[in-house]
Formats: structure tokens, sequence, C-alpha cells
């Protein structure tokens, strides 16, 4: 059994993620009142009143446009919960610029550079949330590291929405994000989705000595044990188109060899 | 009569920056200079974050406390104010946006110098000096950028700046109030001038720079 209870003192975040649209403030009570609550959100800019237009979806947020830009007066935002029981209320004060923080970069894409047994092609996009790039651009931030470690690598990077990594672990297998901040003001976003990738490595030569330990194990016969080509194909460290050609290499190996023994 | 001593002072450290362009920056190109411009405003904006802490410290209570936010007083306006609409901020020429920095940072200059001359402990004097150093810096370099893109320069607060001008507070506490709004003005000028670089920035290619390089036989 539960019992009623008064709001507590409610938390209240505001964030601009689309400067220099305007900016959100969404809320929620730290616990439950088990009855129902009514919000009420005000922002004062100056001598001004605003309103902050409820959203629809998700409650208990609402967003504001900002009508002048570069303010040196603060916003006061001030949020009142009521139930049955009581009432309580929160206050945020900010300067336009301290709220800024982008959503997290999207599509984010890391891909072994063939030939390349120490690099990773990392791609990705500004957050679609970010209405102008051109004038206001995103700087980011990388971090990388392979599974196997606890040490992130970073690398902090002033343009562009891509970059290669260069010092990767041949054959291990990484995990990587990436960060956007504007480029001047405001705080850096929440990294974005962890991808996956493990640089190119390359087989063949795995192969050849796999083919000479079997020529000199079995007997001097006419027969010729074809070393098991369809089991180093199948291997999962394998990324990638490279390993079809590979596949097919190995096989001309093992045709070469049989061919000197028959 | 402490008016026509402000009036004085103001009229003597202001000429100052009403210097012609340097010729290195022209050298250097438009594209090169802007970038080199936003890099300043940059490098002001980091220094005016310790510079503003002492300042509001050796104010005292309320200035110096982070939630501090007075009503805007019915005094003139002194300094051009960085506050613009979005959409004329976006629609703004080159040559106006550019004006605009110079006039509020020739502005900002000058009664920063002012302040200068009269704040009480040596550790405030000698950080007020050197950030007037490099904004002197920073309007010199704005007015290279808008000779080498052949705009003229607006004209310098060759007197006294604008007969509108506020006079000299009333009291201590007013004062005060006006030089925290100097520094908010000025902090706010420099946040904005970043994003109009970076507008600026994209206008000018480089490859105004790499001709000039070319006809030099590089």
């Amino acid at each position: 059994l539960s019992l009623a209870a008064p709001p507590k003192e409610p938390v209240l975040m505001c964030r601009s993620n689309n400067y220099p649209k305007g900016f959100y403030c969404s809320w929620h009570l730290p616990t439950p009142t088990y009855i129902p609550n009514y919000f009420n959100i005000s922002v004062i800019h100056g001598t001004k009143d605003m309103v902050c237009e409820k959203d629809a979806t998700p409650k208990n947020r609402c967003h504001i446009r900002y009508l002048q830009l570069f303010s040196t007066v603060k916003y006061k935002v001030t949020l009142t919960v009521t139930n049955a029981l009581g009432k309580n209320f929160t206050t945020l004060t900010f300067d336009e610029f301290a709220i800024v923080k982008p959503d997290p970069p999207e599509s984010v894409v890391a891909k072994p550079v063939p030939n390349n047994p120490r690099r990773l092609e990392v791609s990705w996009q500004n957050p679609s949330s970010w209405p102008d790039p051109e004038s206001f651009p995103l700087k980011f931030f990388l971090r990388y590291r392979p599974l196997i470690l606890d040490q992130w690598q970073h690398v902090e990077l002033s343009d562009g929405t891509s970059h290669t990594i260069t010092d990767a672990y041949a054959g291990k297998e990484y995990i990587i994000q990436v960060a956007a901040k504007d480029n001047d003001i405001g705080t850096w976003s929440d990294w974005s989705v962890a991808v996956h990738a493990t640089p190119w490595t390359e087989e063949p030569k795995h192969l050849t000595t796999e083919a000479q330990i079997t020529e000199t194990t079995s007997a001097s016969t006419s027969s010729f044990m074809a070393p098991p080509t369809t089991k180093i194909c199948d291997k999962g460290a394998m990324v990638g188109s490279g390993a079809m050609a590979v596949c097919w290499t190995a096989g001309l190996v093992v045709a070469a060899y049989s061919i000197l023994f028959i | 009569d402490s008016w026509g001593i402000f009036t004085f002072l103001c009229a003597a450290l202001c000429n100052l920056p009403a210097l012609p362009a340097l010729n290195c920056s022209e050298e250097l190109g438009a594209g090169q200079s802007i970038q080199q411009t936003y890099d300043l405003t940059r490098y002001l904006e980091h220094q005016l974050r310790t510079l503003a802490g002492t300042y509001l410290n050796y104010l005292g209570p309320p200035f110096n406390e982070p939630d501090f936010n007075p009503p805007r007083l019915a005094r003139a306006e002194r300094v051009p104010s960085a506050t613009v609409d979005l959409d004329l901020w976006r629609g703004l020429t080159d040559n106006a946006r550019l004006a605009a920095n110079y006039r509020a940072y020739s502005r900002l200059l000058c009664y920063l110098r002012v302040l200068d001359g009269q704040v009480g402990t040596a550790e405030l004097r000698h950080r007020l000096a050197h950030f007037c150093a490099s904004l002197q810096g920073l309007v010199l370099s704005i007015g290279g950028v808008m000779s080498s893109l052949g705009y003229p320069l607006p004209a310098g607060p060759a007197g006294p700046p604008a007969p509108s001008g506020a006079p000299p507070a009333p009291n201590d506490f007013l004062k005060k109030m006006d030089d925290f709004w100097l520094l908010k003005e000025l902090q706010t000028w420099l946040w904005r001038s970043a994003k109009d670089f970076n507008r600026l920035k994209k206008k000018v290619p480089p490859a105004v720079v790499t001709l000039r390089l070319e006809a030099r036989g590089f």
C-alpha cells in the first residue's frame, strides 16, 4: 500500500541541442507521489516573459525559440509542481551559451583499410538536430581502444567528419566512439553509439606454413593431403570482401603444390 | 568637474585604435587574417575569464556570485550590444559584420583603459594592461581584414564615446554595476565574434592566399 505524498523538489534540466534555434527543458520528480501532479513552467529573460511550448512527446518537456542571439542577460526558468497534498518548485538560471550541448554524432562507421594492418577508417555525420553546421561548426572527439585493453586513446578533430586511426594493434578488435561540441561554446555531447572493427589482416602467409607442415608429416606416397582450405577461409577474424580473394589464392597455392608432387 | 576629466581621458586614450591597417596583414591575404583574428578572439576570451574572475572578486559580492542576474538599469547604452536578431545577424554583409566588431571593440578598449586608471590593486592593473594590449591587437587585426577586403574603416572613437554616453555613476555601487556590465558585454562580444569570424572564414576562400604566394614566385 503506497501513501500519497506531496511533491518533492522537482529535477529540472535545460539544454540547447539545436543552437541557435532555441532550447528545451525537461523535468521529473525524484520520487513518486502516487497521485496526479501538475507542472507549470515559466521562463523569464530579463524583463520579458517567454512561453515554453509543451512538447507532445515526451511529456514533461517544453521548448523555446530564441528571439535574439548573443544575449548578455540570463534566462531564468522556474518549474512549479502541484498536487492535492502540496506544492514545490525549482529554478535554473543560465546564460545562452552555457547550455549548448549537441546530440551525439550519427551514423558512425569504422572500416578496415585493405593492405594496412594497423589502420582503421572512421567516418560519421553531424547530429541531425544541429540546424546550421555551416555557421556554427562542430568539433569532434574520437576515442578508441582494443576490446582487450581498458585504456582509451583520444583524438580531437577541429573539422571534417572522418579520421584514419594509424596505430591500431594488428588483428585486434576495436571499439570506437565519437562525441561532438560546438566549436566555441557549451559542452561535449554524450558519446555516440559504439562501433566495432578489426584492422585488415594478411591471410596467405598463414596458409603457406600449413601446406609445408602437411608435406613433411605425410608418408612419401603419391597421394597428397590437401590442407583444410575451407577451415582457414571460414575463420571468423576475416573481414570484408578480401576474404573471398584470399580463399581463391589459397586454393591456387594448394593446387600448385599438388602438381609438384604428382 | 569629473565628467570633464572622463571626457578628456577618453579623448586621449581613444585615438590609438584609429591607426591605419598594418602592411603585414595585406601580405598574408584576407583568408589568413580572418583565421588570425578568429584565433585572437578565442585567446582573448580565455584571457578574459581569468581577468573577469579577478575583477569581480575585487568588486566583491554580489558581483562575484555565479547566479548574479541584475536587471539592466535605465542608463544609456555605452557600448553597442552584441545581442542581435537571428535573421538580421545572418543577413549582415561582410562589411557590416566586420564594422560592427571593429566599432564594438574600439569602444570596449576605450572603456577598459579608463578602468585601468582607476583600479586599486597592482595585480589587477597588470592584468588589465595586458588585456588591453591584446584587445588593441584585435582591433588592429579586424582593421587589417577590412583593409585587405577593400572596406573603409569605420570612424574611430576620436572623441568621447557618443554624446548620449552615460554620465559617471553617482555612487560606488552603480559604478561597480557599470564595470560588471562592461565585462559582460565584452564576454558576449568575444563569443559572438567567434561566430562572426567563422562565417567570414567560409566566405573568403584560402585561394586568395595561394594567388598572392604565386605572384611572389613561390
